[in-house]
């Protein structure tokens, strides 16, 4: 299964069927792509064991019975037997053997490697090097490094151009993103994973784990990367509207290059602190804003502010985004924009986006869309007085 | 074995028995009520089918070119749905309302009036499933449910009315069964014809019996379920909630508690057909009928305990996933019974493959490519490469097209001439085959390879190296589609007239429901056969 | 289904009485079987927090109790007919109601009527001074045309 080439599938695929119009076709694979943790070996070659198994199981028992309907048809001659049942020892024998042979492959050649991987692939804790923290929001991934205090989001990138068919494809169609997780090659990482919405699950495939992530629990999973690399992965449960669109991008690279990308990160993130407690002005607010809407509103409310009612409400004419900002005494009303943006609404797909935006983006959105799509409110929020509203 | 001491000759006809639509709204006779099941679960079969090529449609080539992601996440649940709830299940209703009073020699069903009300709650419950989408049409609501037909909290409860819609529908389809089994019971226990004991039954009533009593167990389980999401949805309770003490993983232990059950529900009437097909077209004795028999039981009892291997990823403790591996590994034992004894049935036969054989062969040979998968898909660790993958499509696929449809097929073209009283074209049967299972595997074998090269489920578009395999998938799946129609057109043909069939219609034919004429009488088995004891 | 008939001197006697091939004890069987597994299921759930599935449960094992139930006096029905010189007695013992009859043979009236009640096939109608008794509950519609035939034919002689 593991060696066979490629040519099948091109024949197939010649035989008048339409490829992906030009697309730069990836290597086609008949397997598990590379693995590049020791699970994800294990689990390959566990696989590939299997798939032997299997196939030698299917290819005996339906030889026997191709062998019979070749041999026992009516139109050459076959006599019918009349036995309903094994007689005899020898026949009770033969019987049982296959089962024997059965339960031989269930529970030794099949279940001792299944359970020592089980105890591997669940050994989360034992000398792990470090900690990476991984929240599912619809419809994007959040990534914590506890031991550095650098957190980001990561968002697809492609653009919708592109998923419309109204641009060419891109080599990474699909599993390309803004922020790249970064891991040192060869430490053991520790994976916490949650959600704070509905139920993700985590997957790298060349890292051969697979976890969800549950909304109010927090679940485990390992990875040791060997080799240098950006693997590609995908959400693997149904989440909601874009499902499809929240992949998983893991660049790994050497300790000493990951130690000067958590300082590059760490200097980041402090500017952008720095940024909430200046104040902006309007067009500064306005631009950014609308760069930080399109990359965390639009997929649901749409670029043009219409929304997709009734699920996703439009912004445009919105009573909400034309109430009121803030209370005169400068507190936070409740079911307000403001509250809104900052606290989400349960029971729905808008989430409190307190947790994953800055006071910079958080006021830029707001300022924006209470600006944008024919509304006309014309005032502003500062990124200070989100700080003072969390 | 099984010998009818006399046949009566049957004069039809009496009595006043209403007609037009009052006589299918009213009416108590196992046989209306089992071709009103078929029929229904044939219009739902290509209702649901229509639903998938729209998605294979839009999975033909990566990027988004026919629809949007919500409405393709609500055909890939209600397709489901549909296919479960409304097409497999009644078909195997249909054969058991049909046949269990045939073949143990019964004049009706146990509980006449409790199956036609079985029956009329289908359509309401399958309007209601799809309603959402003509709804959402006028600007009501958004459209179907969208969290595929596991309905996983708390994405169901965050989900529009298609959820409450699809909530009720499960309910009432949940009742139909309930009354369904009952009847099935009570008629297997209670109506065989003297002489006739449990281990001489039809091995079809026997798969029949053991699905009717995991629907009793399961059915409330997901009742529950589906009705503690609804009060979460709309009563503020917090059962699937973190915030409010519950949890999310309960829904799917609950869910697959049902759901695991609910294959074997769907595949044991199958697995109980088989033999008698088999044995028929071999013109030699089932092979290992006691064999069988506990097979069917020991399945049904395993069944009911590996449910978490739906959800291996979830973050079971280590000690839980070894015992749902293990477990899960050992249903191949009483599976492998089954197919020991299908193959030893055609052992030393003198087979003829008529189309209904044809299917048989087909069934076994790929249900034995779903078995196979599913012993390897039990291995935790190599589960979390497979899992929520296009793999575990491929493999299900396997087992309830191959497994499930295919097994339904071999069934109608077994006993259509029984029910008709004509042949149906054998030449069309053929093509039929052969079409169906070509471009079955043209669509779906593909699959277990996307899976493998990493593609998720339940994804509207894909990154550029899934394209060849998805384009090969989606050609064969509207072939697969379009051969239906040759199915649909050949039943309608038989029922219309054709060559007359003789009451055994195949040569090699044992049992009670084959002494009867065809089609049988609408009263057959007025006076019970007597088996006398060999 | 089954109608015996007893022939002794002047006598003639025909008994119909359902055909049950479950016992009593295969039901109580049964009943405890699904009743035990039931509760071993919603009694874990009701342990993990899902208390709603046992509600469900309880319904459902009530219908099933009172299929069987309904089965089970349908199986403790029978219809006796006796045919003794000039009486012609009718004991009928029914889910719900308990019939005998007595009449002289040579008043009694046979016919065949059909009752909405019972469904489109007739029943044997037994008429006399007014009184109407039915026989044919427990009988096909084949039976029940042999039945009265057989019934006419020995009033007659």
């Amino acid at each position: 299964m593991t060696t066979l080439n490629r040519t099948p599938a091109k024949l197939f695929a010649g035989t008048g069927l339409t490829l992906a119009a030009g697309s730069a076709l990836a290597d086609y694979t008949w397997n598990f792509p590379k693995p590049v943790t020791p699970i994800g070996r294990d689990t390959l070659s566990m696989h590939n064991q299997f798939m032997v198994i299997i196939t030698v199981l299917f290819v005996v028992v339906f030889a026997i019975m191709v062998y019979s309907m070749i041999k026992h048809r009516k139109s050459t001659g076959a006599e019918p037997a009349r036995f309903s049942g094994p007689a005899g020892a020898l026949q009770w024998f033969w019987v049982l053997v296959p089962f024997g042979i059965l339960l031989f492959i269930d529970f030794v050649l099949m279940g001792i490697p299944a359970f020592h991987a089980v105890i591997e692939m669940e050994d989360t804790r034992t000398k792990a090097d470090m900690v990476l923290k991984v929240t599912g929001l619809q419809w994007k991934w959040k990534y914590e490094y506890p031991d550095s205090g650098i957190q980001f989001v990561s968002t697809l990138t492609t653009p919708r151009e592109q998923i419309e068919g109204k641009e060419a494809k891109g080599e990474h169609y699909l599993l390309e993103v803004d922020n790249e997780v970064v891991l040192p090659v060869g430490k053991k990482v520790r994976i916490l994973l949650t959600s704070t919405d509905v139920i993700h699950t985590w997957w790298v495939p060349q890292f051969g784990v697979k976890r969800d992530a549950i909304p109010g629990f927090l679940r485990e999973t390992w990875v040791r990367i060997e080799e240098p690399g950006v693997y590609r992965g995908q959400c693997a449960e149904l989440c909601g509207k874009d499902h499809g669109f929240m992949p998983v991008v893991v660049r790994a690279v050497p300790e000493a290059e990951y130690a000067a990308w958590v300082d590059k990160k760490k200097a980041e993130m402090a500017a952008a602190a720095a940024g909430g407690d200046r104040t902006w002005t309007k067009d500064e607010l306005m631009a950014a804003g609308k760069a930080a809407y399109e990359k965390n509103c639009a997929a649901c409310h749409q670029p043009e502010g219409q929304g997709l009612p009734p699920a996703f409400p439009a912004l445009a004419g919105s009573k909400i985004v034309n109430g009121p900002l803030l209370s005169p005494d400068g507190k936070l009303l409740p079911d307000s924009h403001v509250d809104r943006v900052l606290n989400g609404k349960t029971g729905t797909a808008m989430q409190a986006f307190k947790a994953t935006l800055s006071d910079a983006d958080l006021a830029a959105i707001i300022t924006y869309e209470r600006n944008s799509f024919g509304n006309t409110k014309g005032d502003m929020i500062q990124p200070a007085q989100i700080k003072a509203l969390r | 074995m099984n010998t009818a001491t006399h046949t009566l000759d049957h004069h039809d006809g009496h009595g006043h028995h209403p007609t037009g639509l009052m006589r299918w709204l009213t009416t108590t006779n196992h046989k209306d009520i089992g071709t009103m099941y078929l029929t229904f679960s044939l219009l739902m079969f290509f209702l649901g089918g229509a639903m998938i090529l729209g998605v294979r449609a839009e999975l033909f080539q990566p990027g988004l070119q026919l629809m949007k992601p919500e409405f393709f996440n609500q055909l890939i649940g209600v397709h489901a749905l549909v296919m479960i709830f409304a097409a497999l299940m009644p078909a195997a209703t249909g054969f058991a309302n049909w046949m269990i009073p045939l073949m143990i020699g019964a004049p009706d069903m146990a509980l006449p009036r409790l199956n036609n009300w079985g029956f009329w709650l289908l359509p309401p419950a399958a309007m209601l499933l799809t309603m959402p989408f003509i709804l959402a049409l006028f600007g009501i609501g958004d459209g179907a449910v969208a969290t595929g037909w596991t309905l996983y909290a708390p994405l169901s409860v965050q989900g529009g009315i298609g959820v409450d819609f699809a909530i009720f529908s499960i309910h009432i389809l949940g009742i139909s069964s309930i009354m369904g089994s009952i009847n099935i019971i009570a008629t297997i226990l209670n109506m065989r014809a003297p002489g006739m004991t449990l281990m001489k039954m039809p091995l079809f009533c026997w798969g029949w019996l053991v699905t009717a009593v995991l629907l009793i167990i399961t059915l409330p389980v997901l009742a529950g379920g589906v009705t503690m999401l609804l009060t979460d949805r709309h009563f503020g309770t917090h059962f699937f909630n973190a915030a409010g003490g519950g949890d999310p993983i309960l829904f799917q232990h609950l869910f697959w508690f049902f759901g695991h059950p609910e294959v074997y529900i769907l595949l044991l009437p199958v697995w109980g057909l088989m033999p008698h097909v088999l044995s028929t077209f071999t013109r030699k004795p089932i092979y290992g009928h006691t064999a069988q028999v506990w097979s069917f039981i020991a399945i049904g009892v395993l069944g009911l305990i590996v449910w978490a291997h739906h959800f291996l990823t979830a973050g079971l403790p280590v000690p839980a996933l070894l015992y749902f591996m293990y477990s899960t590994m050992s249903i191949s034992l009483p599976l492998a019974v089954l197919f020991f004894c299908w193959i030893a049935t055609m052992w030393r036969g003198a087979m003829s493959f008529e189309t209904p054989m044809l299917f048989a062969v087909g069934f076994i040979v790929l249900f034995g490519i779903a078995g196979l998968t599913g012993l390897v898909l039990a291995d935790v660790a190599a589960d979390a490469q497979y899992h929520h993958s296009y793999f575990v499509v491929a493999h299900f696929h396997y087992a309830l097209f191959a497994g499930g449809i295919m097994g339904v097929m071999t069934g109608v073209y077994y006993w259509l001439p029984k029910w008709t009283g004509h042949m149906y074209s054998e030449k069309l049967g053929k093509l039929h085959f052969w079409l169906t299972v070509i471009s079955f595997n043209f669509t779906f074998m593909p699959q277990f390879f996307l899976g493998l090269a990493g593609m998720p489920r339940r994804i509207p578009d894909y990154a550029l190296q899934f394209a060849e395999f998805n384009a090969i998938s989606t050609v064969g799946a509207f072939v697969l589609g379009l051969s239906q129609l040759i199915f649909a057109y050949n039943v309608w043909r038989c029922v219309k007239g054709g060559e007359k069939a003789s009451d055994r219609v195949w040569e090699g034919t044992s049992g009670l429901e084959w002494e009867l004429s065809s089609p049988p009488p609408h009263h057959s088995w007025d006076i019970q056969p007597v088996i006398k004891t060999s | 289904m089954a109608i015996t008939t007893i022939e002794a001197e002047g006598v003639h006697e025909w008994r119909a009485r359902p055909n049950c091939s479950l016992n009593p004890f295969a039901r109580r069987l049964l009943i405890g079987g699904v009743l035990f597994a039931s509760l071993l299921v919603s009694g874990g759930f009701l342990i993990a927090g899902a208390w709603l599935v046992l509600p469900f449960a309880g319904v459902e094992l009530a219908v099933l109790y009172i299929a069987l139930r309904i089965l089970d006096r349908r199986d403790q029905s029978s219809e006796t007919v006796r045919l003794e010189g000039s009486r012609l007695s009718i004991v009928s013992h029914l889910p719900g109601r308990d019939i005998h009859h007595d009449f002289n043979t040579g008043w009694a009236r046979l016919s065949l009527e059909a009752d909405t009640a019972t469904g489109p096939d007739p029943l044997i109608c037994i008429r006399s001074h007014g009184r109407c008794c039915q026989v044919g509950h427990l009988m096909t519609p084949e039976q029940r045309y042999q039945f009265y035939a057989d019934l006419s034919r020995r009033l007659r002689s």
